[in-house]
């Protein structure tokens, strides 16, 4: 695995965006900028006001809302159809930063193509905003062009969690995550601080976070600081323990958990944690939660009155990481063998549940492999139906899609096997995806959704076909509202995002797009119908029909075919229809075979 | 071991002590033991219902869990198969819930009017505890489940009941809802009478640590270690406030591997570790036998995952033979020979219905021997609310049990095994899957009229109730001695002529039903004769409303 990002590790980079986020500090507006050479560094100010931790509005448990997908398109789960999740009052900040000159100075940034990096960084909360500008940013600038627009890097100090599980997996998608690094001092408690519930921490967290505060002095053996951290870390293990189980079905602690509420909130990008004396860097989330509890727990009594107040000291630490521990002590997890954490005081048992985590990566991977293994007959079976079986309709002078609903010969038994055979295939990656057991990178290869788009092309026809065949329309309604399988929406969904990425298409050219699965439904659905009542809709389809031709959703040469259904049907419609139809002049004509 | 990459049953106890269910639970005992009576609150969202203890002078005996005429736990006891020993529970228990079982329930029903919640944790130390689980056993095994999730958790409490209650609050699919902490030092929660037999997870703690074991048998494994090491201690049965306190904050100090050497394989590592959570030493011969009782314990809990996701490969290995069955209804109904699957694969044997008696057979091979595993509880316990599993098995059925019937009457049926439907003819799997189609628990929804036939008919046992009546009207036609008998006969007829034309009035049948000479309609056809060759229409709807 690689970390390109780390190589610049050493990069005067990281001490420069730390020292712009304690000039942030004092900045009076909500965001710090410096330039040199060809690198523009954007800090933004942290706050240690409770709404700016926790919105005052929000009523969920632990202050999280959904983002929006109009802004965020990409921050989303294909395979559950579930947008990113992240804390309300940061997702504010962010927007209370748009009221602010911030936009336009990275617009000018942007336009100028001057610089070759653009920092977003910050200490604390100010970290959590960094994460969410560099979001905006991807999503606004670098995912249209990359390659013109500048690459972005996110550096962050002692940040509180922002997202959750969801959130680090389109990270992860897009490749992405390795634009995010986060320093993380051994005992600091705000990366740790969103594990816990909201109501758990209402009373003692105003005066933790206000401890927190750089321009503050701390209060050693403090009774209220020491609560707070109890509090946090009960939390915090919860939420450790129950991600060790990973996908290992308990049922009892399933139950235990559908008593609880846990937090939804999981690290995103790379995480470099300091012992004091050397740095570990990991991008596994699972991980990375096991090393945010066991690395507080303490040897003994006498370590254990001191962790409240190390928590909050680590918080304001970033300067001596910085200043003593060498850059070049780097180690990365899990490269660089699990010994490494015994500087964290971690033991065995610890270290095993941070092993676990780092397996249970190495599994997604070889489930991939499997899969991949598969591809080839996966694609042998689309080749026959592509080939042999089509070629065979087309000989008989009706498309596949009749020949398949008919259903009359050997042939048409074996496309049905090869049918749900390949739905099996892609049912089986789909239950894998969604149990987040492929790595996050699995669906957004262009192998993979060149592949899904293929097979949703192809084979969806044939569901459609099957589906009216046995009159399911009937028993389990249309064929789009109640019987498409998850299979094909997710391979849209993976058409229609790579349409955004890669061809820069806007979000209303691909609501506008034509799909073979509508126009197939839809005749199924109008041609019991009488043209009377439904003429707006037969004229819309035939529309329709040409979009679909040109997206290649339909297959041109069997829809025309004389032994067509489809052609059957149209000439059936009324005279005055067709004299004005657009398909008019494909309908006259035959081709040959 | 296999796919065994982690240990969890010490995971699932720390999991559980980090929660704050098992804190506040406790605290709720405590007051519940100290005032004498029950004790509600709500925390966070959770209403906690805490039952006091009631001292007992002699341990109970087993007794008949259902009161005579009560049928207050007819949902559990109607899970039992046949020639298994009756629920029997502790006497002194079952006595003090059935006095005091409404005032709980009331108890619990104005709590839930005080505060809206979806979550109640039912808890008692002591007797408090085995009565607790015991509301919840009832609470669960009411007609219509609670409109909340329920959690029991007992703190060294006495075992319930025997072992036809464990087995069937485990087949019932419930035990995960119960969690039994126990000291390894207590005596009370193990006792001396061998009838009786945990269910559920039982959480054993100790000054070190805990861990979790979910089966009974590992439990009562567990049960003999501890017997046969300390010394029991009557002061222990006091002690859980001193546990639910140090081991909550346990975690917060990091504990040390005592053992020397430590395995480089996780999962070893991970049993040694929870060998030493209940204070054991891995050098010594109790701690090999603790560490056995854990490595057993994995390896049944893993397994009905493990058997699942294969099951789930077989399935789809199989869907070839159900296509095939479906092509072969599908040309049966386009052939000139006018007849439907049903009656081609009765009447004739040539080459394609040997193929497709093949696949019948494959298919319900498969099939029995998924239920056989659902039987045995050797699957997941949610197993049957997979959506997946419950449609596939609806597919199967719909379009392979007429075949079945079919070969039934071709080579069974004779007069004295009797019709398909007489019971223990119809294969078992049909029932399982008519069950589980039932449980889906979908919402109600419109049924649209249908437009078209049905592609498979909607009643399975179509085929078999038309067999009956075919053989109804031809006793009618030959004999004519016994006026009852003929009676009988004739309200059967009637009986099957009303359902199948209200069948066939809404479409709920398939085109083979009513294809030129299918069975069905020679029958429509001799009955229609047979009805005008008696004058006076002796199949007449007052004549058998008459008896």
């Amino acid at each position: 695995m690689a970390f390109p990002i780390l190589t610049g590790i050493n990069d005067p980079v990281t001490s420069w965006s730390w020292r712009a986020s304690t000039r942030a500090y004092s900045t009076d507006q909500y965001f710090h900028k410096e330039e040199e050479d060809e690198t523009v560094i954007y800090a933004f100010k942290p706050s240690f006001s409770k709404k700016d931790w926790f919105a005052p509005e929000n009523m969920s448990s632990f202050g999280e809302i959904k983002m929006n997908r109009d802004h965020f398109p990409c921050m989303r789960s294909f395979s559950k159809d579930l947008d990113a999740t992240v804390n309300e009052a940061f997702l504010k900040n962010l927007e209370v930063l748009f009221s602010t000159s911030f936009s336009d100075s990275v617009k000018t940034v942007v336009d100028s193509r001057r610089s070759q990096r653009i920092v977003f960084t910050g200490h604390s909360s100010g970290g959590a905003s960094a994460i969410l500008a560099t979001v905006w940013y991807l999503e606004t600038y670098f995912k249209k062009q990359s390659g013109v627009f500048p690459e972005p890097l996110c550096l962050t100090f002692g940040a509180p969690l922002v997202g959750d599980y969801v959130f680090k997996h389109a990270l992860r998608r897009e490749d992405w995550s390795r634009f995010f690094m986060n320093f993380v001092t051994r005992f600091d408690i705000v990366p740790r601080i969103m594990l816990a519930q909201k109501a758990s921490t209402n009373q003692t967290l105003p005066y933790a976070l206000s401890q927190l505060n750089h321009t503050v002095s701390i209060q050693e053996n403090d009774q209220s600081t020491a609560g707070f951290y109890a509090t946090v870390m009960t939390d915090v293990e919860t939420a450790a323990h129950e991600a060790s189980f990973g996908n290992d079905k308990i049922m009892f602690s399933e139950e235990n958990s559908s008593h609880l509420e846990l937090s939804p909130y999981r690290s995103a990008g790379t995480f470099v944690f300091s012992t004091g004396t050397r740095l570990v860097s990991m991008n596994n989330s699972d991980a990375i939660l096991q090393i945010l509890f066991y690395a507080s727990q303490s040897t003994n009594e006498q370590e254990l009155s001191q962790r409240p107040y190390q928590s909050i000291r680590d918080h304001r630490s970033y300067q001596e990481m910085l200043d003593s521990v060498a850059m070049e002590s780097l180690h990365h997890l899990p490269l660089d063998g699990v010994y490494v954490l015994s500087d964290f005081g971690l033991t065995k048992h610890a270290k095993k549940c941070v092993h676990a985590a780092f397996e249970a990566d190495k599994k997604r991977v070889d489930n991939q492999s499997k899969i991949d293994a598969k591809l080839p007959r996966i694609v042998a079976k689309l080749t026959w139906i592509e080939k042999d079986y089509k070629l065979r309709c087309r000989t008989l002078r009706k498309g596949y899609y009749d020949s398949f609903k008919e259903s009359n010969e050997e042939e048409d038994f074996i496309a049905n096997v090869i049918r749900a055979e390949l739905a099996g295939s892609f049912d089986e990656v789909l239950v894998l995806l969604k149990k987040g057991q492929l790595p996050d990178g699995f669906e957004g290869r262009s192998v993979w959704i060149n592949l899904a788009t293929r097979y949703r092309r192809l084979m969806e026809p044939l569901d459609i076909a099957n589906y009216h065949r046995f009159s399911k329309n009937e028993d389990t309604g249309s064929y789009m509202e109640k019987g498409r399988p998850n299979r094909y929406k997710h391979a849209q969904r993976l058409y229609e995002h790579d349409l955004l990425i890669k061809a820069g298409r806007t979000a209303e050219e691909i609501q506008a797009s034509s799909y073979g699965s509508f126009f197939w439904t839809e005749y199924e659905e109008l041609r019991g119908k009488q043209y009377e009542y439904d003429e707006e809709r037969v004229k819309k389809l035939e529309e329709l029909l040409e979009g679909c031709i040109r997206d290649k959703e339909v297959d041109d040469e069997h829809i025309f075919l004389e032994g067509s259904s489809f052609r059957k049907w149209w000439h059936s419609l009324p005279e005055h229809h067709k004299r004005y139809s657009p398909l008019q002049e494909r309908m006259n004509y035959i081709r040959d075979s | 071991m296999e796919e065994c990459r982690f240990e969890t049953s010490e995971l699932q106890a720390s999991f559980m002590m980090s929660t704050p269910l098992w804190s506040n639970s406790w605290i709720l005992c405590n007051a519940a033991d100290s005032a004498g009576n029950i004790q509600i609150q709500h925390v966070a969202g959770i209403m906690y219902v805490a039952l006091p203890k009631v001292e007992m002078n002699q341990p109970g005996n087993l007794v008949d869990v259902e009161v005579v005429g009560d049928g207050l736990f007819s949902a559990l006891s109607s899970s039992l198969p046949s020639g298994e020993p009756p629920l029997m529970v502790n006497g002194a228990i079952r006595d003090l819930f059935v006095s005091s079982g409404r005032l709980i329930q009331s108890q619990i029903t104005q709590g839930l009017e005080v505060e809206e919640t979806k979550q109640v944790v039912i808890t008692g130390h002591s007797t408090g505890g085995a009565l607790a689980a015991l509301t919840a056993l009832w609470l669960l095994s009411q007609p219509s489940p609670p409109p909340f999730r329920l959690l029991c958790i007992s703190f060294g409490s006495p075992l319930l009941g025997n072992q036809s209650l464990s087995s069937s609050v485990t087949r019932s699919r419930l035990a995960h809802k119960f969690c039994h902490v126990v000291s390894v030092h207590d005596h009370v929660p193990r006792g001396n009478d061998d009838r009786f037999w945990p269910f559920g997870t039982y959480l054993f703690c100790s000054d070190s640590g805990g861990l979790c074991l979910d089966n009974a048998d590992s439990v009562r494994g567990m049960f003999r270690i501890l017997n046969s090491t300390g010394t029991p201690n009557i002061e222990e049965h006091q002690r859980y406030g001193h546990y639910v306190s140090t081991l909550s904050h346990q975690f917060l100090i990091s504990r040390t591997f005592r053992g020397g050497r430590i395995s480089d394989n996780s999962y070893e590592a991970g049993v040694a570790l929870a060998v030493e959570s209940l204070g054991f030493s891995n050098d010594q011969p109790s701690g090999v036998s603790v560490k056995e009782c854990i490595e057993t314990a994995t390896t049944i809990s893993r397994a009905p995952i493990l058997r699942s996701s294969e099951l789930a490969i077989e399935l789809g290995n199989v869907v070839p033979y159900r296509l095939e069955i479906q092509w072969y209804k599908d040309s049966c109904e386009a052939s000139p020979k006018k007849l439907g699957y049903y009656d081609n694969f009765k009447n004739f044997s040539n080459q394609r219905e040997l193929r497709v008696n093949m696949s019948r057979a494959k298919l319900a091979k498969f099939w029995d021997g998924v239920f056989e595993m659902v039987e045995k509880n050797e699957l997941p316990f949610d197993f049957h609310l997979g959506k997946k599993w419950v449609y596939a098995s609806q597919f199967y059925q719909l379009l392979a049990e007429p075949l079945d019937i079919a070969y039934f009457y071709k080579y069974t049926y004779s007069r004295t095994t009797g019709h398909y439907m007489k019971s223990g003819n119809r294969p078992k799997r049909y029932e399982v899957i008519d069950k589980w189609w039932k449980a889906r628990g979908e919402p109600h929804k419109e049924k649209r009229a249908r437009t078209r036939y049905a592609s498979t008919t909607q009643d399975t046992c179509f085929w078999a109730k038309l067999e009956e009546a075919k053989e109804c009207l031809d006793d009618l036609t030959c004999e004519s001695s016994d006026a009852q008998k003929q009676t009988l006969l004739r309200k059967k007829i009637y009986e099957f002529e009303r359902y199948s034309a209200t069948l066939v009035k809404m479409k709920e049948v398939s085109k083979d039903v009513l294809a030129t000479n299918s069975s069905y309609n020679v029958w429509v056809k001799k009955l229609s004769e047979f009805k005008s060759k008696m004058s006076n229409g002796v199949i007449d709807e007052s004549d058998a409303m008459e008896t």
